[in-house]
């Protein structure tokens, strides 16, 4: 068994020979024996050194063996030092005696080496084993208080902790130098804590910023191994050679260091140097070691998050004691309020800053706090782009203070679960948005208020066989919708719808202005012409005048559309300035026709001229007004209601009152809409005079295939028709005129308007009244833009295209409508 | 549809039926063409018209058309009422010389 150190035995016994043959035996055996002649002797030598094991003699002049033994000192860790009593005696009695007294165990005199050395060796092996129980308990009990006093320990106290620790441990191991080395970063180490024996020199100063590579071999153990032990420097492997370069010079004979461990790689080590002696480390030892290195390295990360922290509150409290926002600087991935800046007073006054997040979620308002708190749980997830703000009110009974909230997570190297919220007081904005929202109410209010009662006046109409209804939905910005009427005459009704590009208040005072205008402008055109109705054109060119300069500096414009209804005579005049198409529903084929004008929107062109067109309609027929916002609803499909589904709504409905058709219509829309909101009014004005025709009134009506052959028959029936009507009333030329239309409008349908000339029909209707005459030709044939038609110039002896000019030439009104299953129809009216 | 006949040098033509429109107009050009060649006095007697459109204006203005090309002319003569409403509304007056008698017409080439 190789000792670096040899168990010390004192021989104690007053026979010289006896001692001298004994001490033969034990140093043979290895043992180191110091001897005393007496227990006088025994006792000084013991107080000087404490042995291993005593053998003492039991009879002795003086002190004697067995009282001896009752008074020798305990040893260095506690517990009796074992004593054998060598007696020559042979007599149970006395060897009962002295293992009463205490002694271990008894040898014969005299000594037989076999004997003696085999009741010693068991002995100092029990002695070792005990010794190495009682050590490990010392050692457990020190990492076990460790552990215990590193978890209490603040951080200002985290190196007191581990120096009371390690000095404790080193004096255990009666180690000269006990270390903590902890790596840096860069390849370097440095010595942060150490203590060591009297008379030993510290190290630390110098052991600053130390490369790690100078230990290559003992990281490796360190790495491989969990442990360098090294119970005598000089038999170091060759492969450790700048180890003992290092080591020697110290002095160092042994040493153990375990690892410092952070998620499994070597952060630094803790080590025990032995100076003086020799010394092993036992497994056990080690392992006890690597424990407390565990909790030493536990400590320390504590300790460098705290310092960490320390320092973001230091840097913290820097930059946000100028900053008017609140800064809530927040650890545990924002569960715990470490830290809240000045700002927080301004926001929350003298209320002491909430400890954690539900004392924070406590502040604020309870239909706030799911959103505040989603926000917070966020806050730590790592994303491309910060989390959008939160807006939450402040609970309590003061005042309300509305706070927008956001987090930040701090990144440092350890994610050490650190994160910012900042909240800021946005009540002044939230009041000054309140504020325009409010104003934006008040000036919906007055523009709703404009809209009913100037703008939408219930229309009325004074003849008894006259009808007409209308509706205004606004919308949640209510516009310049507007529809007007006027009587200028029994026999006549005016109707103006018009929609004015502008919302809210503007929109309405200009809706108002406008409709105003053609009021000023019909009034004067009555006071100047006397008795004689002015014109719709007049009216309509006269307001033009007056508004169009205005609306073109602001970039507005108004569609319109004005319609002039004669009851007796059953004409409506209209002109159409850019508006929706008028729907006019034939009560006799119950089909919807569309009008179109061609004029452009008030405020579009200063100088465009405005012209009447003109359209017979038949007793009971309908006339139905509508704003965009009506076909242009959408529905969730962002589908648009359309001409088509209002169409079907009249002719699904046309049997009702205007009253009845006009409401129903409005359904059809909602019910289409379902819930999706309107952005533009919904105006819809239905008209329907059920004047009977006057009795001087003749009709032609004939229907002929829809080819080149029809149109002199044609012509020559209406031709006769005309004549035989109008003889005495109308010029001769005025009617040759009106059969020229009548053969060029022939011409260009059965040439280019059929869709299918084959079976096509052409509907011809003759209207003749007193003083006015209606030419309608229906037939089958699509939409076309018959405004944009040039008139060509007779020097360029073009063979075609006179028709249309001819047309317009010669008649008063030319119009071409379409329905919406493929029929078109033409109507020519000419004033006799 | 057409008939002919010649007055010194100038080619009188009177349509056989009372009406020049969308229904006979190519016919009467087809007649027509034949007629003109070199220097072709044309007069268009056109009393015997009760009824012209633009499709028939366009067959006389095609002929015009021609005939100028060739540095020949066209009058026309003695228009009814209804075929002069035509003429008034395009104003053909501006190329064609348009003569109240067959005579005038005459009178007029010579000058």
């Amino acid at each position: 068994m190789a000792h670096s150190t040899a168990e010390l035995i004192l021989l104690v016994d007053d026979d010289a020979l006896t001692r001298r043959s004994a001490r033969h035996f034990l140093e043979s055996d290895g043992y180191e024996v110091i001897e005393a002649a007496d227990g006088e002797a025994a006792l000084a030598a013991c107080a000087e050194q404490v042995p291993t094991l005593v053998l003492m003699d039991r009879v002795m002049p003086g002190l004697d063996g067995v009282t001896a033994l009752r008074h020798l000192p305990a040893k260095s860790g506690g517990g009796a030092v074992p004593v054998i009593i060598m007696s020559a005696a042979d007599e149970a009695e006395q060897a009962a005696e002295a293992l009463e007294a205490g002694a271990v165990d008894f040898v014969r005199k005299p000594i037989k080496r076999a004997e003696l050395l085999a009741r010693v060796r068991t002995r100092i092996q029990l002695q070792a084993a005990q010794r190495r129980l009682e050590q490990r308990s010392r050692v457990e009990a020190i990492v076990r208080e460790a552990g215990t006093s590193f978890i209490e320990a603040a951080p200002t106290e985290t190196d007191k902790a581990i120096h009371t620790s390690l000095e404790r441990l080193r004096a255990l191991f009666d180690a000269d130098r006990a270390y903590v080395f902890q790596f840096e970063g860069g390849g370097v180490m440095s010595n942060t804590h150490e203590t060591v024996s009297s008379g030993t020199t510290p190290e630390r100063e110098h052991l600053q910023g130390v490369p790690i590579d100078v230990f290559p071999w003992w990281m490796e153990e360190l790495r491989e191994r969990g442990v360098v032990h090294i119970p005598d420097v000089a038999n170091l492997p060759p492969e450790a050679t700048s180890e003992r370069e290092i080591l020697e010079p110290q002095g160092i004979k042994s040493l153990v260091v375990v690892p410092l461990l952070r998620a499994g790689q070597v952060a630094g080590f803790i080590g025990f140097d032995s100076v003086r002696r020799y010394r092993t480390w036992t497994a056990d030892e080690t392992e006890l070691l690597a424990s407390f290195g565990a909790n030493v390295m536990i400590l320390l990360d504590r300790f460098r998050i705290e310092s960490k922290l320390a320092q973001v509150r230091t840097e913290f409290e820097r930059l946000t004691g100028a900053i008017p926002q609140a800064y809530f600087l927040m650890s545990g991935r924002m569960r715990t309020v470490e830290q809240t800046s000045p700002g927080r007073r301004k926001i929350w006054g003298d209320q002491p800053p909430p400890k954690d997040r539900d004392g924070l979620l406590e502040t604020i308002d309870i239909r706030d706090r799911d959103r505040l708190n989603s926000l917070l749980d966020a806050a730590m997830v790592p994303r491309e782009q910060s989390l959008p703000a939160v807006e939450v009110r402040t609970a309590g009974t003061g005042s309300t203070v509305w706070i927008s909230c956001s987090t930040y997570p701090i990144s440092t190297d350890d994610d050490a679960g650190l994160g910012v919220m900042i909240a800021e007081d946005i009540t002044a904005r939230k009041r000054s948005e309140q504020e325009v929202q409010e104003r934006r109410e008040r000036e919906l209010e007055t523009s709703a208020r404009i809209q009913r009662d100037i703008l939408l006046r219930e229309p009325t109409i004074s003849d008894d066989l006259a009808e007409i209804g209308a509706i205004t939905v606004p919308s949640e910005q209510v516009d310049g919708d507007f529809f007007d009427t006027f009587q200028f005459t029994p026999d006549t009704f005016d109707l103006i719808v018009a929609d004015v590009m502008g919302k809210g208040i503007t929109g309405a005072f200009w809706g108002a202005a406008i409709k105003n205008q053609f009021l000023q402008v019909a009034l004067e055109h009555l006071t100047h012409a006397g008795e004689r109705l002015p014109a719709i054109a007049d009216i309509v060119n006269g307001a033009h005048r007056n508004v169009a300069d205005t609306l073109a500096e602001l970039s507005s414009f108004t569609t319109l559309s004005y319609s002039r209804f004669f009851l007796r005579s059953h004409r409506l005049d209209y002109i159409d300035a850019g508006h929706m198409p008028i729907i006019h529903y034939h009560a006799r084929t119950e089909r919807c026709w569309l009008i179109k004008g061609d004029n452009v929107p008030l405020g579009f062109l200063a100088d465009e001229h405005y012209e009447p067109r003109s359209v017979s309609f038949a007793p009971n027929d309908l006339f139905l007004f509508y704003s965009d916002g009506v076909v242009e609803t959408i529905n969730e499909t962002r589908e648009q209601y359309g001409e088509q589904r209002l169409i079907a709504s009249i002719e699904r409905n046309a049997a009702q009152g205007v009253q009845e058709i006009v409401r129903r219509t409005k359904s059809d829309v909602f019910a289409f809409a379902r819930g999706m909101g309107f952005s533009d009014d919904l105006t819809i004005v239905a008209v329907r005079f059920r004047r009977p025709l006057e009795e001087d009134y003749r009709e032609v009506a004939a229907v002929y295939p829809a080819v080149v052959d029809s149109v002199e028959p044609i012509r020559n029936r209406l031709e006769k028709a005309l004549a035989d009507y109008y003889l005495d009333v109308a010029p001769r030329r005025m009617r040759d005129e009106i059969v020229l239309a009548l053969n060029e409008a022939l011409v260009n349908i059965v040439e280019h308007g059929v869709s299918s000339p084959t079976d096509a029909r052409l509907h011809v209707e003759l209207g003749m009244h007193a003083d006015w005459v209606s030419i309608r030709v229906t037939y089958p044939g699509q939409p076309f833009d018959w405004t944009r038609v040039s008139s060509p110039d007779v020097r360029e002896m073009q063979e075609r295209g006179y028709g249309t000019f001819i047309m317009n030439e010669t008649m008063d009104s030319v119009v071409y409508l379409h329905d919406l299953r493929g029929g078109m129809m033409l109507s020519m009216v000419k004033w006799i | 549809m057409i008939s002919t006949r010649k007055q010194g040098d100038v080619t009188i033509l009177s349509s056989d039926v009372d009406h020049l429109d969308a229904s006979n107009s190519k016919q009467f050009k087809q007649e027509v063409q034949p007629l003109i060649g070199g220097s072709t006095k044309l007069l268009i007697d056109a009393s015997t018209l009760k009824f012209v459109d633009s499709s028939g204006l366009g067959a006389i203005l095609s002929v015009l058309r021609d005939l100028k090309k060739q540095g020949g002319d066209l009058k026309i003569a003695s228009p009814t009422a209804a075929i002069q409403v035509l003429f008034d509304l395009v104003r053909l007056e501006r190329i064609v010389g348009v003569y109240a008698s067959r005579e005038d017409a005459l009178g007029a080439f010579d000058g």
